[in-house]
């Protein structure tokens, strides 16, 4: 039996131990909050609260003069509406088109057992190789086909790399359904194609949810592809925040500003959907 | 010429014969229940009179007209899945309007034939409700709605029972046969549980590992099994077996189990030397009593297990060990010195070998 003395020792423990956790995680967070609201003189000091509370980081990013500066700190940034833009159309696109196929597929796999083991292992390929090691010969290719700087090229790209992520997750969705539950829809005269669109996708769209979120997520913060294959107009919004800070000036504010834009945007997303991920989870149930 | 034939319907998986050589038939208005353990090939069978599978080789008719290469849909059966098909996604009355829908019917067609079919079954007070809210009985009640909405000529029940809890069980199989009277529709009924095939079916196919061994009303399956599988399967709690030998002449048929030998009364005309047999007594048929009287064999209880109703020794003879149904009002306790009675009427003895019945 322990000692209360003891007991309170390790339940305090316990608490410090997770407390170091949540500041190790959330201090680049509250830092970039922080960073956004103060004035150029503080960027550089470690205080959290901001001694002048300003909206000026926000402003200056939509302002739409190319050469952006802030007292002693300059850069030549374009305004922010259009990469904003850029991604989320972007990303939007090529989730849909990597949740769509990735639907496809898994269906294909959980049904019909194709392409075979071997094959849905292989596409997750395209996240094996670092992207680095491919990211130079998409380029020369896309060069060739005028597709550098498109958001065409780009939407190709990131459904292409995505896509895996898709057929992983329903897989194991589609796998749940039994399979009796289409064959019952056959009897009463729906067609496959009708049973794969009135019974399976209503109800794995919780999986498309999932799995569209995740894709949503992982191409909202994608920068290597993007950094090497646009430049002026397809340019994506972690691209634009890597300009803000470079070899001629240090815009701490709006950069950390842009980033709380940019973080906002997946979080509302998050938000708004939830109730789905938490639906449907408990399908395949007959309770007694 | 009856309503629903199924001949000589084969089935292999690969090199795996799921079914040998069935051949059933159902007349309209009639439930056939298909009793057999799991794995038994029932939702196969079952499958391929839907049309979801085809059969290797043999054919299905429905009134003399042969089905067999007819699609699912056009046939107009009607089949409740061991998992139901009731989609979590939309309510009860979305589910049971799901087949009316793709016929396109009208609206208020639709409403009507959902309203009509919940109100028989019972069920209106859960239309509005998604099925993560229904209890057991109401979930497969909802999936029956939208089996029978669509007024099947044949309804295949695959297990419907299964997933239920054995309470609700007992109440739905008793509530399933009294809707099928009322509405008298022609239904195939398959579930592992015997006593279940027995309360349902007008006849009852006994089906074990593919092959259909025993078909008849459900009280001649229940006294008469044909062989020792049959009565292995259809005993409930498990049939004592014992391995002996056994002669017949002159009217008496004499089986030896160990020391023991017991003497029944069979027909003149039955008469074979002596062979090795497997002689069967179901628990029930066998009794105990506390003090000796001739004809008893002294034992000693083991183990005794509750059924509720009655209790389940475990009685230890000489050389082998029987289990005897006990009445509440017989009180043995394990340890116990008891007298088995063994009535020679009640025994069954089948061929070792051949596991045919041989003592009629």
């Amino acid at each position: 039996m322990k000692s209360h003395g003891t007991r309170i020792l390790l339940s305090a423990l316990k608490y410090i131990a997770i407390g170091v956790f949540v500041l190790w995680v959330l201090i680049p967070v509250a830092w970039v909050i922080s960073l956004a609201f103060k004035p150029y003189a503080e960027w550089r000091v470690s205080y959290f609260i901001p001694k002048n509370f300003t909206w000026n980081n926000f402003v200056v990013l939509f302002k739409s003069e190319a050469f952006v500066g802030i007292m002693g700190a300059t850069a030549i940034v374009e305004p922010v509406t259009k990469p904003l833009v850029n991604s989320l159309a972007v990303t939007s696109f090529s989730t849909i088109i990597a949740v769509m196929i990735g639907f496809f597929t898994a269906y294909g796999a959980s049904r019909y057992n194709t392409p075979g083991p071997f094959g849905l292992f292989f596409t997750l390929l395209t996240r094996m190789l670092p992207p680095a090691t491919f990211v130079t010969p998409i380029m020369v290719y896309y060069s060739n086909l005028r597709l550098l700087d498109t958001h065409f090229g780009l939407i190709m790209l990131y459904s292409a790399v995505t896509v895996t992520y898709g057929i992983w997750i329903l897989k194991g969705f589609i796998d749940a359904i039994p399979i009796e539950w289409e064959e019952a829809a056959m009897l009463e005269g729906a067609t496959p194609i009708k049973t794969l669109f009135k019974v399976v996708l209503p109800i794995a769209r919780p999986g498309l949810v999932v799995a569209g979120l995740f894709i949503f997520l992982l191409t909202w913060t994608e920068l290597l592809f993007a950094l090497v294959l646009t430049n002026v107009y397809a340019v994506t919004l972690p691209v634009h925040i890597s300009k803000y800070v470079g070899a001629v000036g240090q815009l701490y504010g709006p950069q950390a500003a842009l980033a709380l834009i940019g973080s906002v945007i997946p979080i509302a997303i998050g938000y708004a959907i939830q109730k789905h991920l938490v639906t449907g989870f408990t399908f395949g149930m007959v309770r007694g | 010429m009856p309503f629903l034939e199924i001949r000589d319907v084969s089935k292999k998986f690969g090199e795996k014969t799921a079914l040998k050589n069935i051949s059933l038939s159902v007349s309209r208005g009639e439930v056939l229940a298909i009793a057999g353990p799991p794995g038994s090939g029932k939702t196969t069978l079952l499958k391929i009179v839907a049309g979801l599978i085809s059969p290797t080789s043999g054919r299905i008719y429905l009134n003399g007209i042969d089905i067999t290469d007819v699609p699912p849909h056009i046939r107009g059966f009607s089949m409740v899945f061991e998992t139901p098909p009731v989609y979590p996604d939309r309510t009860g009355y979305e589910n049971i309007a799901f087949p009316l829908k793709l016929k396109n019917l009208p609206e208020a067609e639709v409403r009507r034939k959902v309203y009509e079919i919940a109100d028989l079954l019972g069920i209106r007070h859960v239309l509005n409700r998604k099925p993560s809210t229904f209890s057991g009985g109401e979930y497969q009640r909802v999936a029956l709605a939208r089996a029978l909405v669509t007024n099947p000529a044949v309804l295949l029940l695959d297990e419907p029972l299964r997933n239920l809890d054995a309470k609700i069980r007992e109440y739905m199989a008793v509530w399933l046969k009294q809707l099928q009277s009322k509405i008298g529709i022609t239904a195939i009924y398959s579930t592992h549980d015997p006593l279940e095939a027995l309360t349902i079916g007008t006849r009852v196919a006994v089906m074990l590992s593919g092959e259909v061994m025993q078909l008849g009303e459900p009280l001649a399956v229940l006294n008469n099994p044909v062989n020792l599988d049959v009565d292995d399967y259809v005993s409930i709690p498990a049939l004592n077996i014992f391995k002996g030998t056994a002669k017949a002449f002159g009217g008496k048929l004499v089986i030896n189990i160990d020391k023991i030998s017991i003497e029944k009364d069979v027909g003149r005309g039955l008469q074979f030397e002596e062979r090795e047999v497997m002689a069967t007594i179901r628990p029930s048929d066998v009794s105990i009593v506390k003090t000796y009287q001739p004809g008893t064999l002294s034992g000693k209880t083991e183990l005794i297990q509750y059924l509720g109703a009655n209790a389940l020794a475990t009685v230890k003879l000489n050389y082998i060990t029987i289990r005897v149904i006990v009445p509440k009002t017989v009180q043995v306790s394990e340890g116990d010195s008891v007298y088995v009675v063994l009535d020679p009427r009640n025994m069954r003895v089948y061929d070792a070998q051949s596991k045919q019945r041989i003592d009629l």
